[in-house]
């Protein structure tokens, strides 16, 4: 069975599948892509159905050596990406032989690039998913000598790619719906959400920070509740909380906001300090 | 008693429902969960996930879901768990915690520095009876409903970056115990070497909505030799028990 070696990790690298449902009872987290346009365009070039596990990575991708034979595509935030010497280009996949070392790099723009492999990496399940979510998982990330086998006699699932782009995320309108607790707000509020950007603060897989002002703070006061990824809560000093993969599952401030899947996508790209429109669906 | 239900749609496949106001009692806690109970059973496989926090119970479906059609449903279903006589059973559980040096330092500072005050409110603690109203912001982290107000203490401005695993705590009326190491920015007063939360372990979390804690007093010793224990030995011993409404 062929396998895959990490030599360098990369910045902060995750193995994911699409994520640990039936457990937010218990107080566990979905998990699962960041970006699951990128997740499902990287399965889909290698085949993969959508249950497979694949590496994300964060800023910098990992270097693996290959033991055995393989195929795999990588998707998301471009980078440059060696087969050896030679450069592969993003969203084509490409056969590696034993003891080649593919090496990926810095992203150019966007956060997250999707690492699949033809017929998935066999990662053991923890609650249902191989999703990395310590300490749910052992691992947080992957580490130097972590080594994964290939699913080798997985079935290839035939798809339409035309639908691949590269720059899906390229844009800085997040369509959002109203969230359950829209109405405690006030019009002002409701209408400064609209009329103003927003700066993008401190982020990682539980949630974005978005930058607010004195305009939105509030003195609003809510019990805590069940909450999703893609929801956007206000707190009291105007910020806004954007829910992501890894995010609580129950949170205290009113959930004004919904973000589509599309724009989660979208949001999952963008860095600290680039800024961002919301739009009503 | 309440009847009143307030039903938001919370994106296209799921609903919250809220309920008048927080839950008090452990009566009112075991009614709602058997709501719960019932709604689960109702939906069966179309569910996802049902989460009961405080004053709502959040139900996930797996599919977009016409939420209009079962309202009226959910209503009289509610109705009827609320004005049938209920005979409910729990777990009542006895949680060992280490009161002794750095372990309470929070509260010492909290009292500050008053070493009888601080004596006196782990004395107090260990008297006491808490109920699991509901779990959230960890894997197995508890919201554990029952302080007297005069033993309710206001939630830190900052929080601490790292609040150790196992850390009993206390935040406005609650208390709850860390299952894991996380930032926190409740008062830590002691710390326990239960396991709240192992996800090899069946149950994951041994502790349902609706039964109760109460704190036994372990020295630093026992404390660390029960932390090295394995996570299936390391769980608390318990007691059934009937509440009759």
């Amino acid at each position: 069975m062929s396998k895959i070696k990490i030599i360098e990790p990369g910045f902060f690298s995750t193995i994911q599948d699409i994520g640990r449902t039936g457990y937010r009872h218990k107080g566990v987290p979905l998990s699962g892509p960041m970006d699951k346009i990128a997740f499902k365009f990287a399965h889909k070039l290698v085949g993969n159905d959508y249950q497979k596990c694949l590496i994300e990575t964060t800023l910098k991708g990992p270097t693996l050596i290959i033991e055995g034979k393989t195929k795999l595509a990588y998707s998301g935030a471009p980078m440059d990406v060696y087969l050896n010497k030679d450069k592969m280009p993003i969203n084509k996949p490409f056969e590696c032989n034993l003891g080649d070392i593919v090496k990926f790099g810095n992203c150019h723009s966007g956060v997250r690039t999707y690492i699949s492999f033809r017929g998935g990496l066999k990662v053991s399940p923890v609650l249902g998913s191989s999703s990395y979510y310590y300490p749910v998982t052992k691992k947080k990330i992957l580490e130097k000598g972590d080594e994964f086998f290939i699913d080798g006699k997985s079935d290839n699932v035939n798809y339409d790619l035309n639908d691949i782009t590269e720059d899906y995320y390229l844009t800085d309108n997040l369509n959002v719906s109203k969230g359950p607790d829209w109405d405690t707000i006030s019009s002002d509020i409701k209408e400064r959400l609209f009329k103003k950007y927003f700066t993008i603060g401190i982020n990682d897989r539980m949630g974005y920070h978005l930058e607010g002002d004195d305009k939105l703070k509030n003195r609003i006061h809510l019990n805590s509740s069940a909450i999703f990824p893609g929801t956007i809560q206000l707190t009291p000093k105007g910020v806004l909380l954007v829910s992501m993969a890894d995010c609580q599952v129950t949170g205290g401030y009113p959930r004004v906001l919904i973000l589509d899947g599309f724009s989660m996508s979208i949001l999952a790209q963008k860095r600290k300090g680039e800024i961002i429109y919301f739009e009503m669906n | 008693m309440e009847s009143r239900l307030l039903f938001l749609p919370y994106g296209s496949k799921a609903l919250i429902i809220k309920f008048d106001k927080p839950s008090i009692s452990q009566i009112e806690i075991l009614s709602r969960l058997s709501f719960r109970d019932y709604i689960a059973n109702f939906f069966k496989k179309d569910l996802e996930d049902l989460v009961l926090t405080s004053d709502s119970l959040t139900i996930f479906f797996k599919n977009i879901t016409n939420i209009n059609s079962i309202k009226k449903n959910l209503l009289e279903a509610y109705n009827i768990i609320l004005f049938k006589r209920n005979d409910f059973k729990y777990k009542h559980w006895e949680i060992p915690v280490c009161f002794e040096n750095n372990f309470s330092s929070d509260l010492l500072k909290y009292f500050n520095n008053d070493e009888s005050k601080t004596k006196n409110y782990v004395k107090k603690i260990c008297e006491l009876e808490l109920t699991v109203q509901f779990y959230g912001f960890l894997p197995g982290f508890c919201y554990l409903i029952g302080l007297p107000r005069s033993m309710q203490l206001k939630r830190k401005v900052e929080p601490t970056l790292k609040v150790r695993k196992g850390s009993l705590a206390i935040g406005g009326g609650y208390a709850g115990i860390y299952p894991q190491s996380s930032p926190g920015g409740w008062h830590v007063i002691g710390i326990t070497p239960t396991v709240f939360f192992h996800p090899k372990r069946d149950p994951n979390c041994f502790a349902s909505i609706g039964d109760k804690f109460s704190f036994k007093k372990i020295s630093i010793d026992e404390y660390e030799k029960a932390s090295k224990q394995s996570f299936k030995k390391n769980l608390p011993s318990f007691n059934i028990f009937n509440v009759k409404d």
